[in-house]
């Protein structure tokens, strides 16, 4: 009888931690989900916002140079500049970046989410002064759903702004009110 | 016997589920080593695998052993590396990045929690080393079968409680921006 008992008891435990374990399964999928679920009509709901405070993040740039966030925004404003290999409008955005780097008075980091593609091209195109990272996991952080997107954060470590950019003078206009260098 | 069995158990699925979870993501494991800022970055891949090798070993050891000198001493190293680590951060005043604990213990941000939880973690581990020769009542494997089954479940309430949690802040951000 005492087996039976005991037979029981580890069955009913075993039932208790299966249907724990399930709904543990599914309040982590519900939470995925709505993390996933970046706009609705036209509200964007997931991921990072203007006014946010902007993930800390520390990497290795193309030439093993570390590059810590922390330390950037304690200079100046910072833009970060997420973009792909095997995007056009990101290579056209590439030619405008020593002009404005030229221009105003911010760090600049380029981070291409595509870690496999060939990436020469986009190296010759980075001019003296500006960062670049290549990192799937800084775009993932940051909630970057496409590319071209900039972010400016200040040096608060606020994101102050935060725009999907289309063309180059897109760039220029999320640049607008940053500090200019007096030429 | 209970307790210290229940205790074991407890850390054999903590530990376990933890080193699951960085196998499972390395990147964002490696990614918030290198975050914390305190070692250099080329080192982050190294040291993910020494945590991840510590992890391992003290929930095999705790199967096969029970509380030993050994993975006492490795699970206080451990949990020192990772309170003093989030330590640093806090009073650098930076709480914007993920804690890297994996598992049920994983949190979006640092906070003072987690250093209390560690610490009481590390307190349990040496209380639990030091007493569990004072009992010697053996336990029965269909016990043995229970108690395990009540750590798990343990483990999975506070883990479900984590996960409501944040999704009750997901769901008041939304209703802000809704209503």
């Amino acid at each position: 009888m005492s087996t039976i008992y005991q037979i029981i008891l580890i069955g009913t435990l075993t039932l208790v931690v299966i249907q724990l374990g399930i709904v543990y399964m599914l309040a982590r999928f519900i939470g995925n989900f709505i993390n996933e679920i970046r706009s609705y009509r036209g509200i964007r709901i997931g991921g990072l916002e203007v006014g946010d405070e902007a993930p800390i993040f520390r990497e290795l740039d193309h030439q093993k140079k570390s590059v810590s966030l922390k330390r950037l925004i304690s200079e100046k404003n910072v833009v970060l500049l997420f973009i792909s290999t095997k995007c056009p409008t990101c290579k056209e955005l590439l030619t405008q970046l020593k002009k404005i780097t030229e221009a105003y008075n911010v760090h600049f980091v380029l981070i291409n989410n595509d870690k496999e593609s060939d990436d020469r091209e986009i190296v010759k195109m980075i001019p003296k002064g500006v960062f670049y990272i290549r990192s799937t996991q800084i775009g993932h952080i940051y909630f970057i759903d496409r590319v071209p997107t900039a972010l400016i954060i200040n040096q608060a470590g606020i994101i102050e702004k935060q725009n999907a950019i289309n063309s180059v003078g897109g760039l220029w206009n999320i640049l607008l009110n940053e500090e200019r260098i007096a030429s | 016997m209970i307790i210290f069995f229940y205790l074991k158990m407890i850390f054999v699925i903590l530990f376990f589920s933890t080193a699951i979870h960085k196998v499972r993501y390395r990147k964002r494991h490696v990614q918030a080593i290198k975050a914390y800022e305190i070692i250099k970055e080329e080192w982050a891949s190294l040291f993910f695998y020494i945590f991840l090798i510590f992890e391992g070993y003290i929930s095999l050891s705790l199967i096969l052993t029970g509380f030993t000198i050994y993975n006492t001493l490795v699970c206080l190293l451990l949990l020192s590396v990772y309170t003093i680590a989030v330590g640093i951060n806090l009073a650098r005043g930076r709480r914007n990045l993920s804690c890297g604990c994996g598992g049920v213990l994983e949190s979006e941000q640092l906070n003072f929690g987690i250093v209390f939880r560690n610490l009481f973690l590390m307190c349990l581990f040496l209380l639990s080393f030091f007493l569990q020769d004072l009992v010697s009542h053996p336990l029965t494997v269909d016990q043995m079968i229970s108690i395990a089954l009540i750590a798990g479940s343990s483990l999975l309430v506070i883990g479900i409680g984590k996960e409501i949690k944040k999704l009750k802040v997901t769901l008041g951000k939304l209703s802000q921006k809704f209503f």
